[in-house]
């Protein structure tokens, strides 16, 4: 998705939100019932009628998109509209409340409208920003071709660290299975790399290893560059550079796939409240509108 | 523990080759988990898989996992270890061997066997919310069946059962007090919860009838119009119940405005009406109710128009407001005497309206109605004119029969005739008496005329039907309420205002005729119309109807509301 939903021919849905909110506040205005304004008035069951419609209306966008076969209008359409008069629909039903607001179920499901409002409004945020900051981050790469790359790095690195005797294999096997980025939603959200590395202590044979923090490479980098500042032999000090060049292609390749993980993320989450709230909103405007007709 | 781990791999070629490490701490984990100490990449190991730690000299090996681990071969998931015992973890294996001297524990580990296992059940990293253990629809499900049983399905059945209503509010669980949009106002509280009594049908909007179980039906008689169409109406056309602000009367101005407009529309034929719709936008003067006289028949009280030649109150006195106000005081017995307005103007229990005069009270004690000085005590009474001519016979016939010497007695023998102990005959006494009603009538006419009654009284001289001298005292109408339609409270002007003549411009007043009430434009330079609500610079009070008139019949004390 790009601007144009919000430009969906010639915004012919921010139009009709406009007018609805117009006449809504302008109604409202106008309107001096005997009593403070509320629900009960003709304006207020006006209001109140409108919201449930557009409700119902909003929700049944969930229904179009999966209705591949369907004519009746197309999807980029019902997003546009459902986007617009969502947001009619705020002001529209905080003119039903009449302001008042309590701890009772109307109120609910005014808070729990006012939730699935602010998470969509999050969703159009991200739908404009987040896929250009997609496409920024993995250039022409795809996630696949990433993770592609990912694997043929560490072979190359498997090979260059079997070549250099010592430990040089082990940290780069551990290196690689212990990499670990994403797998919680809030690690994907958070951009998380909670990798490590088990590199042998500093004590020689005798001592013992252990594994360690290696976000981003850190640690096994630190490693490589401890030891190659030890290495007085010419050769084994070309083997350790072209083992960090490789680890260091390797960091750059994670930190740009953790960045697409979280991007994408954070381009879905908003529909993980979005949609349940949506049906808990249905449920409250259920109960909202019969409790008020049960005791008229 | 200090333990050696002997990692074996196997080359292309089918050489072994060994690498050793060491390791020092608590324990040796083993899991899927990258901060395992040995981290084992097979999908069929947890996390966190197992333990191996010392206990004493013995080696133990504990697993929290499900599957557990094999040690020789047997499923377990604590076991001791000796050397020569093989653990295998999923498809990883761990042989146990003698240790070392400086070393606790000792096993070897085959990296190329794991390699091959984890290659075919390597993991791609999770990258997507999908892939995580979040999930939409469950969660939608979830909210929506809780939010619909919480707030309607089992409030809704409470509502059917009276003693599940009962439980559930009591328990604090959802009922229906979770649908009141609002408090119900002061007067209803003692519906409590009971929402039946006016909610009695579901889907029904609350009928008249449910308020006339507790209501009169005569409620709304509204004054002498007798509108019997407003009967007509849904009570709660006017009074509405959890609203907020609560307010159980509808003040707005319009609900009045709505026939008093043009009232000639509504009432019957020849009853007077006056438009208005707002206390500053329309609004007749005050209408004062004055007790006036007419040429035959009761008094009747009239509603005059303060603005209006008629407006003068004819209560049949002479009250100077000037002169008992002259700041250099007012004649009395005791010399000059100070007065201020509250020495005969009293509030009522309450401090709404003031006390009606009364003479005994508030005029007597400068008003004094003796009449002989020689015997100052003895008065003469008040509001009975044939009753002070009856007194001051009898006082003169008494004192002239017992009295000695006569002072209008001519001749010796009379005087001494009069002598205590001497018996008056038949002759001195009718002679006697005959004085005392000249001495009476004398008197009489004395305070009638020009000393006491006349001061305040109109009176008139006559002839009684026996031909005997009588007096007519012009008959008092003070206003018994001046504004009959509106209430008012003095106590709720009196902190802003202190002065009475802020309102009553009693000092200058001469003559008893003035009617001192303050007229709408005094009252306006406080109170604004109901559209000064909106307008609040103006710093006048938003005045609606409801403010000083009744709706309801001010007869039926129950609904006379005083706020």
């Amino acid at each position: 998705m790009h601007a144009s939903i919000l430009a969906f021919a010639r915004k012919r849905y921010l139009w009709l939100a406009l007018a609805l909110s117009v006449a809504g506040i302008a109604a409202y205005s106008w309107h001096r019932p005997l009593d403070a304004p509320n629900g009960g008035t003709w304006l207020g069951y006006t209001l109140g009628g409108v919201g449930a419609a557009l409700i119902l209306l909003l929700l049944l966008f969930g229904i179009r998109k999966r209705s591949y076969r369907s004519s009746l209008g197309t999807v980029q359409g019902w997003l546009s509209a459902h986007v617009y008069l969502g947001t009619a629909l705020l002001i529209i039903v905080t003119l039903h409340t009449g302001f008042q607001f309590g701890w009772n179920v109307h109120t609910l499901a005014y808070a729990l409208m006012c939730l699935v409002i602010a998470s969509g409004a999050f969703g159009v945020f991200a739908y404009l920003r987040y896929p250009h900051a997609l496409s920024d981050n993995r250039g022409n790469l795809t996630r696949e071709q990433m993770l592609e790359e990912l694997a043929s790095l560490d072979d190359r690195c498997m090979r260059a660290a079997t070549r250099i005797p010592g430990a040089f294999a082990d940290v780069l096997i551990s290196n690689r299975d212990r990499t670990s980025i994403g797998g919680s939603a809030l690690a994907l959200l958070a951009g998380r790399d909670s990798s490590r590395v088990v590199v042998p202590a500093s004590g020689g044979a005798r001592g013992s290893e252990r594994a360690i923090d290696n976000p981003e490479q850190r640690a096994v980098l630190e490693w490589l560059a401890d030891r190659l500042s030890r290495s007085t032999d010419g050769t084994l000090t070309q083997q350790i550079g072209e083992l960090m060049s490789l680890v260091s292609t390797r960091k750059l390749l994670l930190r740009k796939l953790t960045r697409d993980a979280q991007i994408r993320a954070w381009l879905e989450i908003w529909l993980y409240v979005h949609v349940p709230l949506s049906f808990g909103l249905l449920a409250a405007l259920i109960a909202h509108v019969v409790a008020v007709f049960l005791y008229w | 523990m200090r333990a050696l781990i002997r990692f074996l791999s196997r080359g292309a070629a089918g050489t072994v080759e060994q690498r050793d490490r060491t390791f020092a701490g608590e324990a040796i984990t083993l899991g899927r988990a990258t901060d395992q100490v040995l981290h084992l990449r097979d999908r069929r190991v947890e996390l966190e898989h197992a333990r191996i730690f010392l206990r004493g000299d013995r080696i133990l090996i504990s697993s929290a996992a499900i599957a557990g681990v094999t040690v020789n071969g047997a499923v377990c998931r604590d076991a001791a270890l000796r050397p020569g015992d093989v653990v295998a973890i999923g498809s990883n294996t761990l042989r146990f061997f003698a240790p070392p001297p400086d070393f606790d524990v000792a096993f070897s580990f085959e990296l190329d066997a794991a390699a091959r296992v984890t290659e075919a059940a390597r993991e791609r990293p999770v990258l997507d919310l999908a892939a995580t253990r979040m999930a939409k629809r469950p969660w939608a499900w979830i909210l929506f069946i809780a939010i619909g049983a919480a707030c309607l399905i089992v409030p809704a059945l409470g509502m059917k059962e009276e003693g599940l209503g009962g439980t559930l509010r009591a328990r604090g669980l959802p009922n229906d007090g979770w649908w009141i949009s609002g408090a119900l106002s002061p007067a209803h509280q003692n519906i409590g919860t009971a929402c039946e009594s006016c909610h009695a049908l579901p889907f029904v909007r609350v009928r008249n009838q449910e308020c006339l179980a507790c209501h009169a039906p005569t409620l709304h008689g509204h004054g002498s119009a007798g509108l019997d169409h407003l009967r007509a109406e849904r009570c709660t056309a006017c009074h509405v119940e959890h609203n907020e602000p609560t307010t159980l009367v509808r003040r707005d101005a319009r609900v009045c405005a709505d026939c008093h407009r043009d009232l000639a529309r509504v009432v019957a034929e020849g009853i007077e009406v006056q438009p208005a719709t707002d206390f500053v936008a329309l609004h007749p003067e005050f209408r004062v109710a004055l007790t006036l006289p007419t040429k035959q028949g009761p008094l009747v009280e009239q509603r005059m128009r303060l603005d209006s030649a008629a407006g003068q109150e004819r209560s049949g006195l002479a009250f100077p407001h000037d002169v008992h106000l002259d700041p250099a005081g007012v004649k009395s017995p005791e010399g000059k005497v100070v007065m201020a307005c509250g020495d005969c103007h009293q509030p009522e229990e309450g401090g709404g309206r003031m006390q009606p005069i009364a003479m005994e009270r508030h005029c007597a004690s400068c008003h004094r109605l003796d009449f002989e000085p020689a015997d100052p005590e003895r008065t003469v009474p008040h509001g009975d004119a044939a009753g002070v001519l009856r007194t001051l016979l009898e006082y003169y016939s008494a004192r002239y029969l017992e009295e000695y010497p006569d002072p209008h007695a001519t001749s010796r023998p009379e005087r001494l005739a009069a002598r205590p102990g001497v018996e008056l005959t038949a002759a001195q006494r009718t002679r006697a008496l005959e004085r005392a009603r000249t001495k009476a009538l004398a008197t009489a006419r004395d305070l009638f005329e020009r000393r006491t009654c006349h001061q305040c009284h109109q009176v008139t001289a006559a002839t009684a039907e026996d031909g005997s001298p009588t007096w007519i005292v012009a008959p008092t109408m003070l206003a018994r309420r001046w504004m009959p339609k509106a209430h008012f409270s003095h106590e709720r002007h009196s902190t802003a205002l202190t002065e009475c003549s802020t309102c009553h411009s009693a000092a200058d007043s001469q003559a008893a005729s003035d009617v001192l009430m303050p007229g709408i434009a005094t009252c306006r330079e406080c109170h604004g119309g109901s559209a000064v609500a909106a307008t609040p610079a103006a710093n006048l009070v938003p005045s609606d109807c409801a403010l000083c008139h009744f709706f309801h019949d001010p007869d039926s004390e129950r609904w006379v509301s005083n706020p």
